[in-house]
């Protein structure tokens, strides 16, 4: 599995000088399997970077964890969705009263977006995607709702002998008065236990965080906390708040590395980086 | 550090994990069940009341709670655990009111009022219960 | 701005996951939020309804007795829980902003922080 993130900043596109190194662009990660398939996570508008895909790929599958505006903002602007002989697959959370196709309407559709779902060229299948494992070619996801404002999953896929979880936003220690000392009562952990590489929310400082109770996130702190418990290999932090330019996050990050000997290997997000886990693709 | 092993360690659902970390803010007792009626949790209010922390009970059978505090109805009669206005509202996913008397760590009666709803989560799943109960007047 | 308070942040949450229909006011009675579940009862979505004092809200739905006798804000279950720091339960009839008359059933507790403050007080629903 080779992971590509394409967007890796949080709740607003901030592309100015001082971001360029972490990036601008928001939450999209492509995962390119071994077998050829592709699924996109999150369609941010780091989702205008991915690659023309050209006539190798007939399908590709989009996995939102919800539908706030810096993890969608991009969607229109995805290139696959413009293609006639694409299968383009979207899944997102589901919802008691409205379908995905509803809830997406109400951005892709005049005034705020002049094309509309159903002029897209594309053969577009839209899923409300069911709480549970479900099969995508090449890949096994489990779905679960996580701790945030509104519908908001956390993605586990299984693929390639290699596992990834991703829970792009997300404020597991909201309330919870021994954070994360049970992991039954810790949001999210069952995606994450175990996993090769954990892709989280780290949006705030711990000083930060305070201010921002309730906003959906996490601190940095909270994120490698959440990781070592769960027993995972690698933790990618990610959703950088749209605040923080270079030389913070790289003082951040590595003085939260230095705090102590940490069981994983911690990587700050960085658009346009590229990671491997489990089998690779060929010829890619 | 890695994932624990071993025990019943599977993770609540969301809704249950919430409304868990809402309810221990909470200033009034409230006692929680899973679908299975196994009390999942009872915060400090509720600890108070029962003269027992939740932290040396750990999850436990309804009947199991039930027997600790030897529920009386407003007759006097001691109430099955069937008949407890959360078991009630788990069964029949309604909301139930109820009186009755319950009994703490030290044998203390405790008259009480108490409103059960069930929690239904999205998709007609049935997630559980939650009690809150107020102190009318000691006995 | 002064933030909100933790319980009814947690509140939200809880009850934008839920399926019951769920309607949460603030300690003077104002409407706060209500879920999708409520939504579809009510007959019309949060963000149009809007934040609104629990006089108009009160009204808005035209809430009867069986008599069809109008009911007063005040005399609502979520009114009560607030006032009298208790839970309450009442059927009443509504009228949908959707022009549906609905009969429910509604059960309201006051929402009590570790401090004794009153927060605020939830409301769940049931068509009956």
């Amino acid at each position: 599995m080779k992971l590509t993130l394409w967007g890796t900043r949080g709740s607003l596109p901030s592309p100015r000088p001082g971001t360029a190194r972490y990036g601008g662009n928001t939450s999209c990660v492509q995962l390119d399997l071994a077998d050829g398939s592709v699924v996109v996570l999150d369609a941010g508008t780091g989702i205008h970077r991915l690659p023309d895909f050209g006539r190798r790929t007939t399908r590709i599958d989009v996995l939102l964890s919800h539908l706030h505006m810096d993890h969608i903002l991009g969607l229109g602007f995805f290139g696959a969705l413009f293609q006639p002989d694409v299968e383009v697959h979207i899944w997102g959370p589901p919802s008691t009263t409205l379908d995905l196709h509803g809830r997406l309407t109400r951005y892709l559709s005049p005034p705020l977006f002049p094309v509309r779902l159903r002029d897209l060229p594309c053969k577009l299948v839209l899923h409300d995607a069911p709480r549970g494992t479900f099969d995508l070619p090449g890949a096994s996801v489990t779905a679960d709702l996580v701790c945030h404002p509104g519908p908001t999953l956390g993605y586990r896929i299984a693929a390639d002998e290699a596992t990834l979880a991703y829970l792009p936003d997300h404020e597991p220690a909201l309330g919870a008065e021994s954070f994360p000392k049970h992991p039954e009562w810790t949001s999210g952990f069952d995606l994450m236990a175990g996993v090769d590489l954990l892709i989280h929310d780290a949006q705030y400082s711990e000083a930060e965080y305070g201010d921002h109770v309730g906003w959906g996130h996490s601190s940095i702190c909270h994120a490698m906390t959440l990781a070592e418990t769960a027993g995972v290999s690698r933790l990618v932090a990610f959703h950088h708040d749209p605040t923080h330019n270079d030389s913070l996050l790289d003082r951040l990050f590595t003085e939260a590395a230095a705090r102590r000997d940490w069981p994983f290997e911690l990587i700050p997000a960085q658009e346009g980086s590229r990671l491997t886990l489990g089998r690779q693709p060929v010829g890619r | 550090m890695g994932p624990p092993e071993g025990g019943n360690l599977a993770q609540k659902p969301i809704e249950l994990i919430l409304l868990k970390d809402l309810v221990s803010q909470l200033g009034f007792p409230v006692t929680m069940v899973d679908a299975d009626g196994t009390v999942v949790f009872f915060n400090e209010p509720a600890e108070r009341l029962y003269g027992r922390s939740y932290d040396d009970t750990g999850e436990l059978p309804m009947a199991d709670l039930g027997a600790l505090n030897a529920p009386l109805d407003e007759n006097g009669e001691p109430l099955p655990v069937d008949q407890l206005p959360i078991m009630v509202a788990l069964r029949e996913r309604r909301p139930r009111q109820g009186r009755l008397v319950i009994h703490d760590a030290g044998g203390k009666a405790h008259r009480i009022n108490t409103t059960s709803i069930p929690l239904d989560g999205q998709g007609g799943t049935l997630l559980g219960a939650m009690a809150i109960f107020w102190e009318t007047d000691r006995t | 701005m002064t933030a909100p308070a933790i319980e009814m942040v947690l509140l939200k949450q809880v009850a934008s996951y839920l399926a019951m229909p769920i309607f949460v006011v603030d300690a003077e009675g104002a409407l706060l939020y209500y879920n999708e579940p409520a939504e579809a009862l009510l007959g019309n979505r949060y963000e149009e309804t809007g934040q609104l004092p629990l006089e108009t809200w009160g009204r808005l739905w035209t809430p009867t007795d069986s008599a069809g006798e109008p009911l007063p804000p005040e005399s609502l279950p979520l009114a009560i829980a607030l006032r009298e720091r208790r839970p309450a339960q009442e059927t009443i009839w509504i009228q949908g902003l959707d022009g549906v008359t609905r009969r429910i059933t509604i059960t309201a507790i006051p929402i009590d922080g570790r401090t004794s403050e009153v927060l605020g007080a939830l409301a769940i629903f049931w068509e009956s």
